[in-house]
């Protein structure tokens, strides 16, 4: 995997989708979990969602009769992802914490 | 009660337009509908009640590709209003928060860079048409006996330059300098933030 950092709306959708989500599900998770503070849109979900998908990072679900509601969840290389990103962050808070102190 | 509006806007103007549209939205006009003409359809509603919001459509992505983009923003509470060209509208009620399409700086770059490409084809294919029929106009000009055709072919080649120099210069640097300002900053932005 590159050392690459997650944008924080990739970050957060690949950890609302540890649980099966639609679109519109992930964009009031992601708000929730942020304490209101993230307000993904739902053109930047769109794309993220697409590219997500051509990644391998996440998987469309078969839905039901309504395709609209198309439930997306993280695969075993998304949870890999999202690993080394807490890994990363986890790094840049005991570097900030440690030199500037609590 | 209902009004309709003609109205233009230029590809580099296109936030500009979009404040328009919400500014009579927040006059109590909500856009509910758009026609290929420009005609812009808006209906009575409480001041405010709604957002309006347009992106331009990816022109690589196939029709199947743009039917299930619209059906995804719907999908998140937002009603689609209409299509023009590659633009397409939406409204959403505005008790359901701050409505916009894109929420993080690299979709924005994304969308200005395509709507900047757009623009670039349109300037540059009629730039290539007007040329075209300058030269048709001078080759009949130096094959003409006739002096009244010599006098109109000769107006023509000068009327289409004076045309081309004006919507060059004018019209299409004018627009790209504009939409690639507004880039340059939103990636300036995020070199710094995300």
């Amino acid at each position: 995997m590159p050392n690459q950092a997650l944008t924080e709306a990739v970050y957060y959708i690949l950890l609302s989708l540890t649980k099966p989500m639609h679109g519109y599900g992930i964009m009031q998770n992601v708000e929730t979990l942020s304490n209101g503070r993230v307000k993904l849109a739902a053109g930047t979900l769109y794309g993220a969602i697409n590219t997500l998908l051509d990644k391998g990072f996440i998987v469309a679900l078969s839905s039901g009769a309504d395709s609209r509601k198309k439930e997306y969840q993280i695969t075993e290389k998304g949870k890999d992802v999202l690993l080394a990103e807490i890994a990363r962050l986890r790094e840049l808070l005991e570097n900030g914490t440690n030199i500037l102190g609590e | 009660m209902r009004k309709t509006v003609k109205k233009g806007f230029a590809a580099w103007e296109f936030d500009e337009f979009e404040n328009w549209l919400n500014q009579m939205a927040d006059d109590g006009w909500a856009l509910i509908s758009v026609n290929a003409s420009g005609a812009y359809e808006f209906e009575e509603t409480e001041k405010g009640e709604y957002q309006i919001a347009m992106l331009m459509l990816d022109k690589k992505q196939s029709k199947a590709k743009n039917t299930e983009q619209i059906e995804f923003i719907e999908q998140t509470g937002s009603q689609f209003v209409g299509k023009i060209g590659d633009w397409i509208f939406f409204r959403r009620k505005s008790e359901l928060g701050e409505f916009e399409i894109y929420s993080d700086n690299t979709s924005k770059i994304n969308h200005l860079t395509r709507i900047l490409n757009s623009y670039l084809s349109i300037v540059i294919t009629s730039n290539i048409l007007i040329i075209l029929n300058t030269i048709n106009c001078t080759i009949t000009f130096f094959n003409s006996t006739d002096r009244i055709t010599k006098v109109i072919t000769l107006v023509g080649v000068l009327g289409l330059l004076v045309v081309d120099i004006v919507t060059l210069f004018a019209w299409g640097i004018k627009g790209i300098k504009k939409l690639s300002k507004k880039r340059k900053e939103l990636k300036q932005q995020a070199t710094l933030f995300e």
